[in-house]
């Protein structure tokens, strides 16, 4: 048994930037991985690597399929990449407009995905859909409302549901809490915790907030200029971290 | 041998200007054009200059061409300068297009309807091979004659709108601004938008239009009814407490019937675009009536995604007076500030490099 | 037979026939798809049915019998004109019994007579890709075939529902082809929509400013696009044609008054006409 998707030996740069050096990520079915570190620190870039937007200059990313065929993820056409993201994948961006049709009803929004994956029952697909607003805490009878009507904290929620509505094995989340209100993001992540637990979701989640990665993740990357400096199970590497910078990131948690 | 600054500017562009006017006269031996010809025989680039340079006056749109060279846009601006110069005595009624001595009337959208399909002289259903015929100069056969039916035609958008299905328009009593007199302020109104399509560039409204019927914007229009003819112009001066008839003028006008909104409280029906234009110019009539229902986006609560749909743009640079000022006017000289970047790049450059080396 | 002096048979050179005819095959090999072609310009204009002319002028023999029709008629205007034009340039024989052509050129209608094997039905096409109006970016939407999803339409059907109760579209509507590639029908009415279901004939579509060629084979499936809860309805007015009487036909609204009064008639010239012969004959 393979990981669902396995990074070695990645290096970026951006001129004279090192934006990734050497960076070997994996991730298993149904766990949560945390990429942490300040802004920076390529965690957005190993982002955009591992989904597949973003080649790097050297090293690679392999991905499992539902077979359990290995691709390696920049030789793949990019017509099968966009079917990945359709299907076995799903994406939240840390903007949610960025991840919204936004002159389309939430219901849409969130039916999107079952009629590419083949739904042609409109009274079902909005059954669905008024279920999974209400998973996400948005009353049902905004199935109608364009999601620019909504608040930043809904939309976000909108963003979830209609990535979560197919089930795609693999996440990619980039600050999912980013920019919302400090009361909102506990909710939201509790909300994420427990769909993730229920849907047996694996996550790829990057964010520079220490609490949110060890509320969700069961292993956490750490990176610094390009590089990861420390990786392990959460709760070990936050409860006792070794490198210097890790401990920084800690403390400074510890101490807000 | 030193270098001696350049002088002898003044001579350089009279010399110019001799040279621009035989070139414009061209071959002496033949012969020289009347403005009647142009008026006459180029009547529909007359049209446009009278359109464009916003004052109607055939004649002096003929003399603005042929001092134009045949360059339309330079003959707009000539109009436009001239207009300047004209002192506003009045202003006249709003022109009664119902009352309309139609020369042409067609509507897409019924096969018949009273008032009939009128054809008008077009270049609708002619074949677009170039006519060699015409090099002889024969005076073409005479049109088959018919005496006009005198019946009524009722706006195709009258019809729609008896049976509920027209959006209606919100009237509006206020005295209109005038374009002419006042700068565009935004968001515009829908009279402010209007004016300033009548005077906009064809080509510019023409390619905007086209936008809206490829996806950019998103009505699908049908030509409701589109009629070219005379309509009278009637002033009341203050003098008098009845209006006079000052004459007639040519109006192409055209009415664009488009997909229909509609909502969960709102009734669907269908929406209005209006194009008007000077002459028998159907292009820039068909081109208005799209870009002004593109336009009315905003008030009717739709998204806004396309070129032709954002006020701004499309406004502020359908002016082909004001956009070519612009653009021409880079040819002026302007190495005071070229030098400046001159020397600016140097200096980056140089640093650039030296930290390379470092 | 007679062809304008200078003007080779059916106005397009020899190679730039060949040229056409080739993505004619393409597109009957790959049904729905569309082929881009290096459209001509032609004496008409764009918009007037240049693809169309194009296709025709490609597939025309000296033996053909054209029909030309717009909006089901063959006197409009349009239809008069495109006629003439191969009258002109291919000297063939024309006519307006849809039962008589081989060839029948169409703007925004599908005969009410059902087609025979051996004809071939040219649809006048003014924007091939059907999903412009959400997407209007070729690229994209090329993608978008390629990966068959059509989601954007979908979604498009399942907001008018919402709004409406109703899917809002009328003519144009898309219908998948072959159950792989989605499809504009050219704007004809939905209600001609179920007669390119197995047809006999061999359905051509050309759309000459966007230099784009498709078809329909015979016998293929054509299906309009819907949803199970809310199956495609074809829309047709509640009247009965003041010439032929028809309650099955599509028909034209003629306005005949300012004060609301109207009647319907046929939109398709021949079928009425030919069915008021009947009527007549049988009297």
């Amino acid at each position: 048994m393979s990981p669902l998707l396995a990074a070695q030996g990645l290096g970026l740069r951006f001129g004279t930037v090192t934006a990734l050096d050497d960076v070997a990520v994996e991730i298993w079915p149904g766990e949560v991985v945390a990429i942490v570190g300040e802004s920076g620190s390529g965690k957005t870039t190993l982002l955009r690597v591992l989904s597949g937007m973003m080649p790097p200059q050297a090293g690679r990313v392999l991905y499992r399929d539902p077979e359990g065929g290995q691709h390696s993820l920049f030789d793949m056409p990019e017509i099968a990449l966009r079917r990945l993201h359709r299907s076995d994948w799903g994406f939240v961006y840390q903007n949610p407009r960025d991840g919204l049709r936004l002159g389309i009803s939430a219901g849409g929004n969130i039916g999107e995905r079952l009629m590419a994956a083949g739904h042609r029952n409109y009274g079902h697909i909005r059954a669905i859909a008024a279920e999974w607003l209400a998973r996400v805490e948005i009353d049902p009878g905004r199935i109608d409302t364009l999601p620019r009507n909504f608040s930043g904290g809904m939309q976000q929620r909108l963003q979830i549901a209609r990535t979560l509505v197919t089930s795609p094995r693999l996440v990619f989340m980039d600050e999912p809490t980013g920019g919302l209100d400090v009361s909102v993001q506990a909710r939201l992540l509790d909300m994420i915790r427990g769909l993730v637990a229920e849907l047996d979701l694996a996550v790829l989640l990057v964010t520079h907030d220490i609490s949110a990665a060890r509320l969700l993740a069961h292993r956490i990357v750490v990176m610094q200029q390009g590089r990861v400096v420390e990786a392990g199970l959460t709760d070990r590497v936050l409860d006792d971290p070794q490198h210097p910078y890790t401990q920084l990131l800690t403390t400074s948690v510890l101490s807000a | 041998m030193a270098y001696v600054a350049v002088k002898g500017g003044e001579r350089a562009i009279d010399a110019a200007h001799g040279w621009l006017a035989e070139a414009r006269r061209g071959d002496p031996d033949c012969p020289d054009l009347s403005l009647t010809q142009i008026e006459q025989q180029l009547g529909l680039a007359v049209d446009r200059v009278m359109a464009e340079g916003s004052c109607h006056d055939r004649s002096l749109a003929a003399l603005a061409i042929k001092q134009a060279r045949g360059d339309l846009i330079e003959a707009a601006y000539l109009l436009r300068a001239y207009r300047t110069t004209l002192s506003r005595f009045g202003a006249s009624r709003p022109i009664d297009t119902d009352a309309m001595r139609l020369r042409r009337r067609i509507s897409a959208t019924y096969k018949d309807l009273p008032g009939g399909q009128i054809l008008g002289p077009t270049f609708d259903y002619t074949h677009r091979l170039l006519d060699f015929a015409l090099l002889a100069g024969t005076p073409p056969r005479p049109a088959p004659q018919a005496t006009p039916k005198r019946e009524a035609a009722p706006r195709v958008t009258g019809i729609l709108a008896a049976e509920g299905l027209m959006r209606p328009e919100t009237a509006n009593e206020a005295a209109p601004a005038d374009l002419t007199r006042e700068p565009l302020a935004f968001p515009a109104d829908r009279s402010m938008r209007l004016q300033a399509l009548a005077r906009g560039d064809e080509g510019f409204l023409l390619a905007l239009g086209y936008s809206t019927q490829r996806g950019y914007g998103n009505a699908h229009p049908f030509v409701g009814e589109l009629r070219v003819g005379e309509v009278s112009i009637e002033l009341q001066p203050p003098e008098l407490d009845f209006p006079i008839d000052i004459g007639d003028i040519t109006v192409t006008e055209c009415q664009m019937v488009n997909q229909f909104a509609g909502s969960k409280t709102e009734p669907a029906q269908f929406t209005r675009g209006y194009g008007l234009s000077f002459g028998h110019s159907e292009r820039k009539a068909m081109a208005m009536a799209l870009v002004d229902r593109a336009l009315r986006a905003r008030e009717l609560g739709e998204e806004i995604t396309a070129p032709a749909q954002q006020e701004e743009f499309v406004l502020l640079h359908s002016d082909n007076v004001e956009a070519t000022g612009f653009v021409e006017h880079l040819k002026l000289p302007h190495y005071v500030d070229f030098q400046n970047e001159l020397e600016k790049l140097r200096e980056i450059r140089a640093d650039a490099l030296r930290n390379a080396a470092e | 037979m007679t062809t304008a002096a200078g003007y080779n048979f059916g106005y397009l050179d020899e190679n730039s026939k060949r040229m056409i005819r080739r993505a004619l095959l393409k597109a009957v090999a790959v049904p729905g798809y569309q082929v881009p072609f290096g459209s001509r310009e032609m004496p008409l204009p764009y918009g007037w049915g240049t693809g169309g002319i194009q296709v025709t002028a490609s597939i025309i023999g000296p033996d053909d019998v054209l029909k030309v029709i717009d909006q089901g008629a063959d006197d409009t205007t349009n239809a008069v004109s495109i006629r003439r034009f191969f009258a002109k340039v291919a000297g063939v024989a024309t006519t307006e019994r849809t039962a008589e052509a081989s060839i029948i050129q169409t703007r925004h209608r599908v005969p009410e007579a059902p087609l025979r094997e051996g004809q071939i039905l040219v649809y006048q096409v003014p924007m091939p890709e059907p999903m412009f109006r959400l997407e209007p970016r070729l690229a994209e939407t090329r993608k978008l075939h390629a990966l068959a999803d059509y989601s954007i339409m979908h979604i498009k059907f399942y907001e008018d529902i919402a709004r409406t109760g109703h899917i809002a579209t009328s003519y144009n509507y898309p219908v998948m082809v072959d159950d792989r590639y989605l499809m504009s029908p050219s704007p004809i009415p939905s209600f001609d929509n179920p007669k390119l279901h197995r047809m006999p004939a061999l359905q051509l579509f050309g759309a000459g400013r966007e230099k784009r060629i498709y078809a329909v084979p015979p016998y293929t499936k054509v299906r309009s696009l819907d949803f199970e809860d809310h199956p495609f309805q074809p829309i047709r007015a509640d009247g009965t044609c003041a010439l032929c009487g028809s309650r099955e036909s599509y028909l034209d609204e003629i306005v005949t008054d300012d004060r609301g009064g109207r009647m319907f008639i046929c939109s398709d010239t021949d079928y009425c006409g030919t069915r008021a012969a009947g009527q007549e004959a049988a009297e």
